[in-house]
């Protein structure tokens, strides 16, 4: 178990700028979700800490010793990579066994524990019927799964985990999942695990950073992104459908400070008009998950929060949920998710309701959200 | 309709391949006859199609024996220049193999200055007609006393295996991703151990492909051979030259020695086409 540490790190690969600034901090065995879009660093940020890229500038540190200058095999870290990496030669237990036969590990382990871990990891994989195979003779799937073996086979300082499962069945992807996390948390080993998925990083990750072009948007537990995302980027990855954004200005009413969105007024926790008020803001905008409205059917308004109606335009199933696009009566429209069994069709009235707690206001100019400014 | 186009297609593309196929293997289906014909035969006008086929010429080439109303014993050299010839051809392939490897290793993996005018310059040595250097290799091989040895017939034949081995193995070895080297670092080997372990077992068909080329020209070769050995060590390629006499020129013999020199390529040419076969790295990566 080591306590991995990001310092400052940047990545130029010309003059383009993979990574810029990186700084986070793991505690000892927990897992981190690397979540962004393609070409967010992710990759490389994980290849630098393997050590078989370097950094631009920055230091990466295990248990507070600064690594930039150790070998991979120093580093003793245990990498899956995107692309497999399979070596091509060798059958499929060749290739998970391979690690356990470098000139380090092989004294430790004799052809009988090797046979007997090989197995176990391809067992856990589902991979056990094909390791006499050679990649060539894999699907795409089977092949990462066999990457993600040789991996796992392993007991490392720190697991690199690139999209490991990005390519399996949804099935057996859920099944992983879950599986990976009991795996990891049984050997108690610090782990990096990139994914584009925002749902398989709330469901792995103990903390996840959200990366945009190299920088850190956000770092935290799935609660705390969740109920705060620190700013319109992190908005739109966490949530399918995206977070619903409408340009707003800040208006003075009574003692108060509200959000006015095409002249419907819209009331907001104290922390957050204390931090507008801080800052002097004039130009928002407000973002409210689908996930966050909900319908009302009460017949008295409630104390506070927000009460709208619309007609909905639109309704698309999507699974167990049902994604509804309603155009308010104030001119502005919303996208809203339902359970599935909500009877909603196209061309329907309805009523719905948010409270103000699931209002977040980010700041036009840097897109950052107003309780993380100042 | 469809059908016929494609048969006449079929048929002229046919027709097309066996004329070519006569005119490349005219001349050797040409010199074989001149192998097994006699003295009087092979200068006959016009030439015979039909003959008393004789092993005479074969016999006289490598044992040194003709039949003159009984087998007398005559003067051969010829199996010593063949043996010449696999000295000087296997030691300039396996120095070439033992320089160009890594070489061509280094070419594909790592950056360092003037790493393309060095691999150019290398190149370069194939564009130069080998008339060029004869001569200052000439002199330089007498001063330094190498001339007419093995070993200085073998460093003269990099001019010809070097760069050819060292630019075919470069593409072999950029054709391995550089993330199974990664792999491997990240498994826990050493950089040695990366090339013994996964490059080497990945470009062996490569290396195989590429000493067998390299064997091929060296053989082929001509001039390095004979201007630069000495009676000693006469490669077999100017000693065909030996059948060129004052009285007479001994085709027959010329021939029966020429199709034997031809042997080790014919050979090596067949066994290479299963070694040629690329795609080796298909399966390591994605996609």
């Amino acid at each position: 178990m080591v306590e991995l540490e990001l310092r400052n790190v940047t990545k130029k690969y010309g003059n383009l700028v993979a990574v810029k600034d990186l700084s986070f901090k793991t505690k000892k065995g927990e897992l981190i979700v690397l979540l962004g879009p393609p070409g967010a660093g992710k990759s490389s940020t994980l290849k630098m800490v393997a050590g078989i890229e370097d950094v631009t500038s920055g230091s990466i540190l295990m248990d507070g010793q600064v690594v930039n200058h150790f070998d991979p095999a120093e580093r003793d870290v245990a990498m899956a990579f995107e692309t497999y990496a399979l070596y091509p030669h060798l059958s499929v237990f060749e290739n998970i066994a391979f690690p356990l036969r470098s000139p380090k590990r092989a004294h430790a382990f004799s052809e009988e524990l090797v046979r007997k871990k090989v197995l176990e990891v391809a067992q856990f994989l589902e991979i056990d019927m094909l390791l006499e195979r050679k990649p060539k003779e894999l699907s795409g799937g089977q092949r990462q799964r066999v990457s993600l073996a040789r991996c796992l086979i392993r007991e490392p300082k720190v697991f690199l985990l690139d999209e490991p499962i990005a390519h399996l069945d949804a099935k057996l992807r859920h099944r992983l999942r879950r599986e990976l996390k009991k795996w990891q948390e049984e050997r108690g080993t610090t782990t990096l695990y990139t994914t584009t998925d925002y749902l398989e990083a709330f469901s792995v990750g103990d903390r996840i950073v959200v990366l945009n072009r190299g920088i850190l948007e956000q770092m935290g537990t799935w609660e705390e992104i969740y109920s705060h995302p620190a700013s319109h980027f992190v908005g739109m990855i966490v949530s399918d459908p995206p977070m619903n954004y409408l340009d707003a200005r800040i208006v003075a009413k009574d003692t108060e400070i509200v959000l006015d969105v095409k002249g419907s007024l819209f009331k907001l926790p104290a922390n957050v008009q204390a931090k507008i008020r801080a800052m002097n803001l004039q130009e928002v905008i407000m973002g409210i998950f689908p996930s966050k409205i909900v319908p009302f059917a009460a017949e008295t308004l409630p104390s506070s929060g927000t009460v709208i109606d619309g007609v909905v335009k639109f309704v698309e199933l999507r699974g167990s949920r049902k994604i509804a696009f309603v155009s308010t009566d104030r001119n502005f429209t919303f996208t809203i998710q339902l359970s599935g069994e909500e009877s909603v069709r196209a061309g329907d009235r309805m009523r719905y309701f948010f409270g103000e707690e699931a209002i977040q206001v980010f700041d036009r100019q840097s897109q950052r959200n107003v309780i993380y400014l100042g | 309709m469809n059908r016929e186009r494609f048969s006449v297609v079929k048929i002229v593309s046919i027709v097309g391949l066996i004329l070519l196929m006569l005119w490349t293997a005219f001349p050797l289906y040409w010199v074989f006859n001149m192998s097994i014909q006699t003295p009087l035969d092979v200068i006959s006008y016009p030439p015979k199609f039909v003959f008393d086929a004789t092993l005479e010429n074969y016999s006289v080439v490598l044992l040194g024996k003709a039949w003159l109303g009984k087998y007398e014993t005559v003067q051969t050299d010829f199996p010593r220049y063949f043996l010449n010839s696999l000295i000087v051809c296997f030691g300039a392939v396996a120095l070439s193999m033992l320089v160009g490897v890594p070489a061509a290793y280094s070419l594909a993996r790592y950056r360092f200055r003037g790493k393309e005018n060095f691999a150019f310059t290398l190149l370069s040595f194939r564009f130069a007609p080998g008339l060029i250097v004869i001569l200052p290799l000439f002199v330089i091989f007498r001063r330094l006393g190498i001339y007419g040895t093995y070993h200085g017939m073998v460093l003269a034949y990099q001019l010809i295996t070097l760069p050819f081995s060292v630019w075919l193995m470069r593409g072999f070895f950029e054709d391995i991703p550089m993330e199974l080297e990664h792999a491997a670092r990240i498994d826990g080997y050493s950089w040695w151990g990366i090339f013994r372990k996964v490059d080497l077992p990945l470009v062996a068909p490569g290396i195989a492909a590429t000493a067998i080329l390299s064997f091929i020209f060296a053989w082929n070769e001509f001039l390095f051979g004979y201007i630069l050995s000495s009676d000693v060590t006469r490669p077999v390629t100017p000693s065909l030259m030996g059948f060129i006499s004052y009285e007479q020129v001994l085709w027959g013999q010329m021939a029966a020695a020429a199709i034997i020199t031809l042997l080790p390529s014919l050979i090596l040419a067949i066994f290479i086409q299963r070694y040629l076969v690329r795609g080796l790295t298909f399966g390591a990566v994605k996609g």
